[in-house]
This record gives structure tokens, sequence and C-alpha cells, in this order.
């Protein structure tokens, strides 16, 4: 048995109530030591000795970084929490213990940037539609059929231009009511399931206080602009819980 | 034994022309963008531009035909290729 | 903080997430069990990811060509280590590596001593130096 690190935090009192446990169903714990409280629990060594074998495993991954997510959740829902990374593994307690000594200046350092805070995240992709103006009636030559297609690819290259301009709006826009910003790449279709590119991944570091102008930022836009947004969160601080900042 | 003889000549025929489909229309694409650079270059005489043009545009509407008797969507040519991104532009 | 709050367009914002939506058949692996899954990788793996799943044309239900291609957890930044680190890379916070590096680098060995140790395992356990690039054959 190995020891999986979830998160750290400060004043946490006890386990954090996460019904299904930690990865592979382990039973949760703290490790305290210099005033942070490391969650961690005991995960198969196998199983994160060859990592290797689940890196292209969807579903292996998924499992992961569902039970990992929960407990990030689970432990910011009460407090300030410095998330760590998928498959962050140790020994023994005694080198977490050790870490979180060593680094205690860099996690104290992220929980007080966190601390009452939480990141959204905002995409925005082009509106379904935008690129196909007037594909109307049927050219009445040959001439006339490669200039409508022409100006149909044209459309679609602009439409997109568009998009990412007004996209680069919307970040300013919300980063200005943010702490810290960060974008994302934008995510493939196959992952966002939608036929629509995106054009915008930010992620933003919010106050809690003004999350509603966040939220009322980007439906306005939504509203009011030519590209769909969409909002997610809020999250635990993952984006913004880099030691260097 | 029998079962795995028992084939749907349906299925066949459509799976096939799913694929035959898929490379006609890749090719077809291809060669209305080349199509269109030639004519933006003004490589093209006018009786050219027209003929290809006709030429292109009977195609489509010939590719449309066939999608439709098969029961396929233009999205049924597309082939995701994951990190190399779709085989055919999204929207056409 | 429960499930995050998804939302699109003009609707307005409710609690819970959308249902999964069906994915293309035959197409990329569309993630199973949730939409959000994307966006939790995303942020717990702090790479960009892109995913492509098995490419397959079939003729009757039977598999006739089958392209496979990888599950790619990629970080823009560093397109060269593609997919290649992010497991090995050393346990830092969620974002950017930072001091722990080092520490890392000590455990490592320590791991690899152990792994010597266990005399029926060979030692294949890459680390920074000895790292060898990717292959290539499926890309």
């Amino acid at each position: 048995m190995i020891t999986y690190l979830y998160a750290v935090g400060r004043d946490l009192e006890r386990v954090p109530d996460v019904g299904s446990g930690g990865v592979g169903g382990g039973a949760l714990r703290l490790v305290g030591e210099a005033g942070l409280q490391a969650v961690v629990s005991d995960v198969d060594r196998e199983a994160f000795e060859d990592l290797d074998a689940h890196r292209e495993d969807l579903a292996w991954l998924a499992s992961v970084a569902r039970a990992h997510h929960g407990v990030v959740e689970a432990v910011g829902r009460a407090h300030a929490v410095a998330p760590l990374a998928l498959a962050t593994v140790y020994l023994d307690d005694d080198r977490v213990r050790a870490v979180l000594r060593e680094s205690h200046e860099a996690f104290t350092a992220v929980l007080d940037r966190v601390d009452g805070r939480d990141e959204w995240g905002v995409k925005a992709y082009v509106r379904p539609g935008a690129a196909r103006a007037a594909a109307g009636e049927r050219p009445s030559s040959g001439a006339a059929y490669l200039r409508a297609r022409r100006d149909a690819l044209r459309a679609g290259d602009a439409a997109v231009a568009d998009a990412e301009r007004e996209a680069e709006a919307v970040d300013a826009a919300v980063s200005a009511l943010a702490v810290e910003s960060r974008r994302h790449p934008p995510q493939d279709r196959s992952l966002t399931g939608r036929t629509e590119q995106m054009v915008l991944n930010g992620a933003y570091l919010v106050d809690r206080s003004a999350a509603a102008e966040v939220r009322a930022l980007v439906e306005e836009r939504s509203r009011t602009g030519s590209i769909d947004l969409e909002l997610t969160g809020p999250w635990a601080p993952y984006s913004f819980a880099g030691g260097a900042a | 034994m029998s079962e795995r003889i028992e084939i749907d000549k349906d299925a066949v025929r459509r799976d096939l022309m799913k694929l035959v489909l898929t490379i006609v229309e890749l090719l077809r694409q291809l060669m209305e963008r080349q199509a269109i650079r030639r004519v933006e270059n003004c490589e093209l005489t006018e009786e050219q531009e027209e003929d290809l043009g006709t030429a292109l545009m009977l195609l489509s509407d010939a590719m449309d035909e066939l999608t439709e008797q098969f029961g396929l969507t233009p999205a049924d040519l597309n082939l995701d290729l994951g990190p190399l991104g779709p085989l055919l532009p999204r929207d056409r | 903080m429960n499930e995050p709050v998804r939302w699109t367009g003009s609707m307005p914002p409710t609690q819970g997430r959308q249902g999964g939506q069906g994915g293309q058949g035959g197409q990329a692996a569309r993630a199973p069990g949730g939409t959000d899954l994307a966006d939790i990788l995303e942020r717990v793996l702090d790479k960009g990811i892109v995913i492509a799943g098995d490419i397959q044309i079939n003729l009757l239900d039977i598999e006739l060509l089958t392209i496979k291609l990888r599950l790619v957890v990629a970080s823009v930044d560093k397109a060269k280590e593609m997919g290649i680190d992010w497991w090995e890379r050393d346990p830092t916070l969620s974002s950017g590596r930072g001091e722990l590096e080092e520490e890392n680098e000590r455990l490592r060995e320590r791991v690899a001593a152990l792994e010597q140790a266990q005399v029926r395992r060979p030692a294949r356990r890459r680390t920074k130096t000895e790292r060898t690039p990717e292959p290539e054959e499926e890309r």
C-alpha cells in the first residue's frame, strides 16, 4: 500500500464526508504536520506503479479522476483547499509529513490565495448556423456555383474569426471581475460533444461575493452577443493551485 | 453456422456505400477547393470555370441524392481522426 | 459546493449537471458517465486533453479496419511531451511544478532502489535523464 494525496488544507478537523471513500474505495485519513493537513488514503501500490498501463484506459482514468475530484470538492465545501494533481502518491505517511513540512510556505501561499474564492469556467462556442448564411436558391450557372461555394467557405472562416474576437472580449470582461484568470486550450469536439467549435476555455478565480456578478455578466453576454457561452462552477481552485503564481 | 451465412444484403449495401461515399465526398471537396483556388488565381478560362462549376454542382447534387437514398446524413460521411481532427470539415 | 452548476446560453442556471449525451457511433470515445468528466480531467491533470478513440469501419458489424488512436493527455505548451509525463511528473500542486520537484527526484531514487531490491522486477521506470521519446508509430 502507498499513500495517495488528494488535497492539502489547514484547520481541517475531520476527514471529509465522502460516501464512496477515496480512490479504489479506500478510507480517507488526515495526515497533519506543521499546521497543515493532507487528505490521503491508501491505494494499491501495484495499480500506481504501472501507470503506463492505465494511461489510455479512459474507464480507469475516469474512476480515479472522479474519486479524486469527489474528495477535493468535499474538502473545498467548508475549507480553503489546495488540490493536488491526479495520481500524486508517496511511499508512506512519513513522506507526506515531510512534504508538508518542507513545502509549508508554498502550500500556505496557495491556501491564502484561494481562500474565500472559487474557480469558474467559461467556455465559448461559435454559434450554430453563424457560418451558414444564405444557402438560398440554386446557383444559375457553374460559375455562380463556384462563387457561392467560395463565399460560403470564406463566411465560415470569418464566422470563426468573429467568434474568437468576441470571446477575447468576454474573457477580458470576466477577468476584470476575477482575482486571477487562466486559459485552458479549447477542447476538442469529441470531448464537448458539440459540433460547434470552441473558441474560449477560460478559468477564473473569483471571490465568492463576486460570483453572482460573473454569472450575470456571462448571461448578459450570451443574450446580447453572437457566441454561445457556457458557465461551469463553482470548482475547487484546480487551475490556480500552482506553486508559483 | 447457418446464422453466419445469413447476410442482410441491405446492411452490406449500406455500409459499403457509406465507405465509398466517404471517399468520394473527400475527393469532391478537394476538387471543389482546388477549383476555387484556380478561379481565384485566374488560371481558368471562363468556359472552363463554367464547365467545372457545373460538373461540381451536379456531383454535389448526386452526392446529396445518394446519401439520402441510403439513409445517410452528411455527418455520417465524416470520420473522426481524433487528434488529427475530422476527415472532412464539419460544416461543408 | 455541490455539483458544479452548468448552464448554457440564456437558460437559467440550475443545480446539477446535464445528462450525458450519446456519442456518435464508432467515433472518438466520448467520456462515459456524465458531461463534465472532460472538465474534471482537464483540471485534475492540469493539462489540455485530447481524447481519441478507436476508429472502426464496420461492414455488417464486422470490424474491417481499425485505426487505433491513443488517448492523449496532452500539454499544449509542451507538445513534445504529449502524453508521456503527466504521471511521471513530480507530485506537486495541481498546476505548475515547484520546489517539490527535487523532492520527488529523491523519492524516485528510493522507488528505484526498492524495485531493484525486488529481484524479479527489472527497474523500468523512466527518469528524467533517461526518458526516451514516446514511440511515434501511432501518431
